[in-house]
């Protein structure tokens, strides 16, 4: 792993450029090798006796930066999912449940056409398998702030069609959205947000459940989503999706569901470019099964749904034209 | 080489103990042992088959083949062959890359320049799953996931390694097509090993016709296969290479290899191995 002149970038450890360059970044220092590889060509040398044999690189296990994120959305039609919520709220344990959907079969008439991110989205479901040796509540990998401008990428084809589309899903942690709302400068930050076909707001169905943390949970949707408005960021480019989790433990409290979509609809409908509220449990703990139904057509709504260019042109644009298209929004 | 002589390399691809080399093994003798006029058959010895006879011994006992521990780049299997209906004549590369390989690549994010380089010019490849083995991890649902209360060990922190079987070779089929310059689209033959264990008992609801087995067990990477059609052009086969479970087939061992052997194809189920093959390198 290449090591960062930067005392601040952790570059080493985690493979992330602190200033987002990538392997183009001038501060990179040149690579040492490290003990284990050095231990291994050793081993290959004394089998062979001849030269190491030279190793390439293959995609990383971890999100896509922006520059890699960048050729894939050249590649042809692409979407961009923003995915925000508090903390806990369940929005990795959706991603998580999309990643499992596939591994069954296609999902709302599409298939699973490839994914640079196979790796991470092992590792963000690993918690929840039998295999882990885990027990009690399913938890999930947490994310980090080092990953609220990456990407995870999933491509998809259309069965009805074959139409093919390439997902960036952009997963925002709980305490990124906390500091948005606090700071204008750390909403800014959020130039993956620039690019964002969908924005989706996770509201933990758990806190709704509480009267204490009912409101919080309200709030600070609304206020991020105000914060993402007036930046310019989100508007009526942006489908946004307001996704009650967990609704297994608002089990008999249909009502706070529905005037939690109430008051949120009353506020955003018009300020959108479309607006959409869902109710699902990725994980449920009562002994009843994921909602397969809502989460498969939350998720081919991301595919279908798009403000940003007029209905049906995606597949009748020729492929170049997709080759500036990060580049148009300034990331 | 003579005139009429094709050399046909074709990239054998699984993670670990999934086939490969007893399919490679049973092959062999099919192709000694022609069913019909029509398939393949032995053209004669290649001049080294050190790594393939390594095997032979516990092959012919119906024994389950041990790791080899003969260096990685030392397992390369040359095949010749005629295709009597054409009289064309050929070579067969069948590198036998042992799983590990493959998992490594999965796990490190890296392969040889050599290897990468060793995909130019292909002619296709032959994957390998397993009936008999998981395609993903299981997860805690349901009533799994209401009784998991109480307290236990620690969880076993992540290894890649322990990702789930089909989408570690979605990644490294994903890696030789877009990494590698493989011909387009690719020709797979997807075989299905251990297929004598389908629909052996009463309750075995998998699907009999290897292409509804691979859609139901082997999602993932039926999609991933079928959503690239620019990519990949696949048949799908059930393979027993051994006609039996290895190491208990009893009264089996009385027949010779290439007569316990089975192939299925959709409905049909032959002894002809080399089908695939024939497909592969466009006899068909």
């Amino acid at each position: 792993m290449p090591r960062c002149g930067l005392q601040e970038c952790q570059v080493e450890k985690d493979g992330r450029c602190l200033e987002g360059r990538g392997d183009a970044c001038p501060h990179l220092l040149p690579d040492s090798p490290e003990p284990e590889r050095i231990a291994e060509t050793s081993l290959v040398e004394t089998a062979t006796e001849s030269v190491p044999r030279a190793l390439e690189p293959l995609s990383k296990r971890i999100p896509l930066e922006l520059a890699e994120a960048r050729s894939f959305a050249q590649r042809g039609p692409c979407n961009v999912v923003a995915l925000v919520g508090l903390p806990e709220c369940g929005k990795t344990s959706l991603l998580a449940r999309v990643h499992q959907l596939f591994q069954a079969g296609p999902v709302a008439g599409l298939e699973f056409a490839g994914s640079h991110s196979l790796a991470y989205l092992e590792e963000l479901n690993w918690l929840a398998t039998i295999e882990s040796g885990a027990v009690g509540k399913p938890t999930m990998k947490r994310s980090s702030a080092i990953f609220d401008n990456s990407f995870l990428h999933l491509a998809v084809r259309s069965m009805a069609n074959g139409s093919r589309m390439e997902l960036l899903l952009n997963d925002i942690i709980g305490e990124t959205l906390e500091k948005a709302v606090a700071s204008q400068a750390a909403c800014d930050e959020l130039v993956a947000l620039a690019r964002a076909d969908h924005l989706v707001v996770v509201v933990d169905g758990e806190a709704l459940s509480t009267p204490t943390l009912r409101n919080y949970q309200i709030d600070q949707a609304c206020d991020f989503l105000q914060r993402v408005r007036q930046s310019g960021q989100c508007g009526t480019h942006t489908a946004l999706h307001i996704v009650i989790s967990k609704l297994d433990k608002l089990a008999g409290q249909d009502g706070v569901a529905d005037k939690t979509e109430e008051i949120l609809s009353a506020r955003l409908r018009a300020k959108m470019g479309s607006l959409h509220f869902w109710r699902i449990a990725a994980r449920p703990m009562d002994g009843s099964l994921p909602t397969t139904e809502p989460i498969s057509k939350l998720f081919a709504s991301w595919v279908e749904i798009t403000h940003r260019y007029p209905a049906g042109s995606l597949s009748a644009r020729p492929r170049d034209a997709w080759s500036r298209d990060f580049c148009r929004f300034g990331i | 080489m003579t005139m009429g002589e094709h050399e046909n390399r074709v990239l054998v691809v699984g993670l670990p103990e999934t086939g490969k080399s007893s399919f490679i093994q049973a092959l062999d003798e099919v192709l000694k042992h022609p069913a019909t006029e029509s398939d393949l058959k032995a053209s004669g010895l290649a001049h080294d088959r050190s790594y393939i006879q390594s095997g032979k011994k516990d092959f012919f006992a119906g024994k389950k083949l041990g790791r080899n521990i003969r260096p990685a780049e030392d397992s390369s299997v040359e095949l010749w062959f005629e295709h009597p209906p054409t009289a064309r004549r050929g070579k067969l590369h069948l590198p036998d890359k042992r799983g590990e390989i493959f998992r490594d690549q999965w796990v490190n994010r890296q392969w040889e320049k050599d290897y990468r380089e060793s995909l130019t010019g292909i002619a296709g490849a032959l994957i390998f799953v397993r009936a008999d083995e998981k395609s993903r991890n299981d997860e805690r649902l349901g009533v799994l996931a209401a009784e998991a209360h109480g307290s236990g060990g620690d969880p076993r922190p992540f290894d890649l390694k322990d990702a789930s079987a089909q989408v570690q070779l979605v990644d490294v089929l994903q890696f030789i097509v877009e990494w590698g310059e493989v011909p387009r689209p690719l020709r797979v033959a997807v075989l299905i090993s251990a297929w004598d264990t389908v629909g052996q008992t009463q309750g075995d609801l998998r699907p009999r016709a290897p292409e509804k087995f691979l859609e139901r067990e082997w999602a993932l990477i039926a999609q991933y296969i079928r959503a690239n059609p620019d990519r990949f052009t696949a048949r799908i086969y059930g393979v027993s290479a051994y006609g039996g479970t290895p190491d208990e087939l009893g009264e089996l061992l009385e027949q010779a290899p290439h007569e316990r052997v089975r192939l299925t194809e959709g409905t049909e189920t032959t002894r002809d191995l080399t089908r695939p093959l024939r497909w592969l390198l466009e006899f068909e």
